[in-house]
C-alpha cells in the first residue's frame, strides 16, 4: 500500500444512528437486568443448574504526581480506581454463564467522569480439561497479564505495567494501551493438554478489529465498521513453578480514521492497516522469590511506505514474599515507539492532527517498586512508587518529561 | 510390655497420618500426587467418570492443613491466589472451607463427588481413603 495511491482503500464511514440508545437509558436497563437476575435466581431450578454467585472487588486509594521537568501536571487525587461486579451461574452440567461490570476512575455519569464498561458477558461449555468453548464478550488470552490486568486483588500493582494501565492517560497522552494488547474477543476455544507434570495451555479467539469512530461528540455504535476481524491466540507451557508462553493477534486497524492526514499537502484516506501483535511471557517462582516478565511487539504492514509505527514494550518484575502477609517487588517497564508520524491531540474535542516526524523515536521508562500487606485474605493494602521518564530522540520535537508517582491503595474483594 | 508399647506407639503415629478422603461412591480407589494437585489447583474439575469434583478445605489454621498444603508443594497464600484467580475468571470456585476435621468427614460423606483431607483418626466407614500423605515426600 503506497501512501500516495490509496483511493482504492477508501472505507465507507457511514454510521447509522437509528439504533442509538441514550447512555442513561442503557445504564438503567443494565441495573434493572441485574436486579431481575439476582431476584429470580433461586426460582430457576434446573437439572445441573446452580445458584447465582455474586461477587466483586474494588480498589481505592490516593495518588500524587510530581512533575520534575516541566513543573506542569502536578496533582494529587483520591480515587476509586476500580470496582468490578460479577455474576456467575452454572446453567447446566458443563455450562456456565459469566457477567462482569466495571467502574473505573471515580466513575460518575452525572459528573461525566471515569468509565463504566460492560467488561465480560459470556457462556462457556466445558467439554473437558482439554477443550472448552467460550462465546460472548470476553477478555482474550494474550501474554500473562491481559486476562487479570483488572483483577486488582490478584496483582500487587496500583499502577500496572504501562500497556495495561489506563489511569495515566491524562498524563501520558501518547500511551495507546489498546494498541498493544487485544481488549475484547467474542469467541474462543481453549484448554490444557496434560503431559505428566507438564501442561500445555492453548487458546484461539476471534473478535472485532477496533474500527470504531473516535469522535467523542458523536455517539459511537460500538460496531466494527470494517469487514475485518481480529484473530489471535496463546500457546503456553506450565511446569512446576515455571510458566511461559507466546501470543499473537492479527487484525486491521483504520488508524487514520477521523484524523486529517496531510501528505505533501494532499488529503488522503489511507484506510485500514494490517497489524500484528506478538507477545511472550515468562514467570517462575523459587521459594519466596518470584519473577515475571513480558515482551510485546506491534508491527504495522505499511507496504514500505514512510509510515512505520512499530512499537515495543517490555516489563520485568522481581518479587519476594517476606511472609504470608507481606510482599515486596521491584519492577521496570520500557515502552519504545518508533513513529515516523505523530498523532497530536487538539483541545476541545477537535480531531487530532497527524504530522510526520522523521527519525524520531519515543521512549517511556518506568522503574518502580511497591509493598503489599494482607491483614486478611480478602483485604490488601498496596503502596507503590514509580519514576516515569518520557524521552524523544529529537528534543526539539518533544523536550521530555519526568514524573514521580506515589500511591497507596486498598484492595477489597467480597 | 515393651512390644505392647511399641504397638500402641505405632497406632498413635498411624492415627495422626493425614489421609485424603472421598465420597464412598467415587469410582477412583487411589489418587496420585499429580492428580491431587490437579484437583486442588482446579486444573481438573471432574472425576474420570465425569462426575463433578466437590472440594473441601479446612478453615482454621492447623497442622493438618499446613502439612496438606506442603504436600501439594504450594504455600497457603499461593494456593489461595490460584483459587481466587479461577473464581474471578469464571473458571472455578474455591473449595468450601469447613470448621473442623469432624465436619470435613461429615461433608465428604454426604456430598457426591466430594474430596477432602483429615487425620486418619477422624475417618469412619462413611468415606473412603484414596491417598495416604507421606510427609517426607513432595
Amino acid at each position: 500500500m503506497k501512501i500516495n495511491d490509496c483511493n482504492h482503500l477508501k472505507t465507507d464511514q457511514t454510521h447509522s444512528l437509528n439504533t442509538v440508545l441514550p447512555c442513561r437509558f442503557f445504564g438503567c436497563s443494565l441495573l434493572v437486568l441485574l436486579f431481575v437476575l439476582v431476584a429470580a435466581g433461586p426460582t430457576w431450578a434446573q437439572s445441573g443448574a446452580g445458584p447465582i454467585n455474586l461477587f466483586g472487588y474494588f480498589q481505592t486509594g490516593f495518588e500524587k504526581y510530581t512533575s520534575e521537568l516541566s513543573g506542569e501536571n502536578n496533582r494529587t487525587s483520591f480515587l476509586l480506581q476500580q470496582a468490578n461486579l460479577f455474576l456467575q451461574k452454572d446453567l447446566a452440567k458443563n455450562w456456565t454463564a459469566f457477567f462482569s461490570l466495571e467502574f473505573l476512575n471515580n466513575y460518575s455519569s452525572g459528573r461525566r467522569q471515569g468509565e463504566f464498561n460492560l467488561d465480560e458477558a459470556w457462556v462457556r461449555y466445558r467439554h473437558s480439561q482439554k477443550f472448552s468453548v467460550k462465546l460472548g464478550l470476553q477478555i482474550p488470552e494474550f501474554n500473562h497479564l491481559n486476562t487479570i490486568k483488572n483483577r486488582t486483588p490478584l496483582i500487587p500493582y496500583i499502577f500496572r505495567p504501562l500497556v495495561y494501565e489506563s489511569a495515566l492517560r491524562e498524563t501520558i497522552f501518547s500511551v495507546g494501551e489498546s494498541e498493544y494488547v487485544p481488549r475484547q474477543a467474542f469467541a474462543s476455544i481453549y484448554g490444557t493438554l496434560p503431559a505428566g507434570a507438564k501442561k500445555l495451555d492453548y487458546a484461539i479467539y476471534i473478535g472485532n478489529s477496533p474500527n470504531i469512530s473516535n469522535f467523542e461528540q458523536n455517539f459511537q455504535s460500538g460496531i466494527d465498521t470494517s469487514n475485518t476481524i481480529m484473530l489471535g491466540g496463546r500457546l503456553g507451557l506450565r511446569y512446576g513453578e515455571l510458566k511461559a508462553g507466546v501470543s499473537a493477534a492479527y487484525d486491521e486497524w483504520d488508524i487514520f480514521r477521523n484524523f486529517q492526514v496531510l501528505v505533501d499537502s494532499i488529503d488522503t484516506d489511507i484506510g485500514t492497516l494490517p497489524r500484528l501483535r506478538l507477545g511472550a511471557d515468562l514467570l517462575f517462582r523459587y521459594e519466596k522469590w518470584s519473577f515475571e516478565s513480558e515482551y510485546i511487539r506491534v508491527i504495522y504492514d505499511t507496504d514500505g511506505s514512510r509510515l512505520d509505527f512499530s512499537k515495543h514494550f517490555f516489563y520485568g518484575n522481581i518479587g519476594y514474599d517476606f511472609s504470608e502477609r507481606y510482599y515486596g517487588y521491584i519492577n521496570y517497564g520500557l515502552m519504545i515507539e518508533e513513529p515516523v508520524g505523530g498523532i497530536f491531540p487538539q483541545p476541545f474535542n477537535q480531531p487530532s492532527i497527524f504530522e510526520f516526524i522523521d527519525n524520531t523515536d519515543f521512549k517511556i521508562h518506568v522503574p518502580n517498586a511497591g509493598l503489599t500487606f494482607n491483614p486478611y485474605d480478602n483485604l490488601r493494602f498496596k503502596s507503590q512508587i514509580a519514576h516515569v521518564r518520557l524521552r524523544a530522540s529529537d528534543k526539539t520535537i518533544f523536550p521530555g518529561e519526568t514524573f514521580l508517582v506515589t500511591a497507596v491503595s486498598l484492595s477489597v474483594y467480597f | 510390655m515393651l512390644s505392647g508399647s511399641l504397638c500402641l506407639w505405632g497406632q498413635d503415629r498411624e492415627s495422626d497420618q493425614i489421609v485424603v478422603i472421598a465420597h464412598e461412591q467415587v469410582t477412583v480407589e487411589t489418587l496420585s500426587l499429580q492428580q491431587l494437585r490437579d484437583f486442588y489447583l482446579r486444573d481438573l474439575m471432574s472425576w474420570p467418570d465425569d462426575q463433578t469434583i466437590v472440594l473441601f478445605d479446612l478453615k482454621p489454621r492447623s497442622e493438618t492443613k499446613k502439612i496438606f498444603y506442603e504436600y501439594l508443594g504450594k504455600s497457603s497464600s499461593r494456593i489461595k491466589s490460584i483459587w481466587l484467580k479461577k473464581m474471578l475468571s469464571g473458571e472455578g470456585e474455591p473449595p468450601e472451607a469447613v470448621e473442623s476435621e469432624e465436619a470435613m468427614v461429615q461433608k465428604v460423606a454426604e456430598t457426591p463427588g466430594a474430596l477432602g483431607f483429615v487425620r486418619r483418626k477422624f475417618v469412619d466407614t462413611a468415606v473412603k481413603i484414596v491417598m495416604v500423605i507421606e510427609t517426607a515426600k513432595k
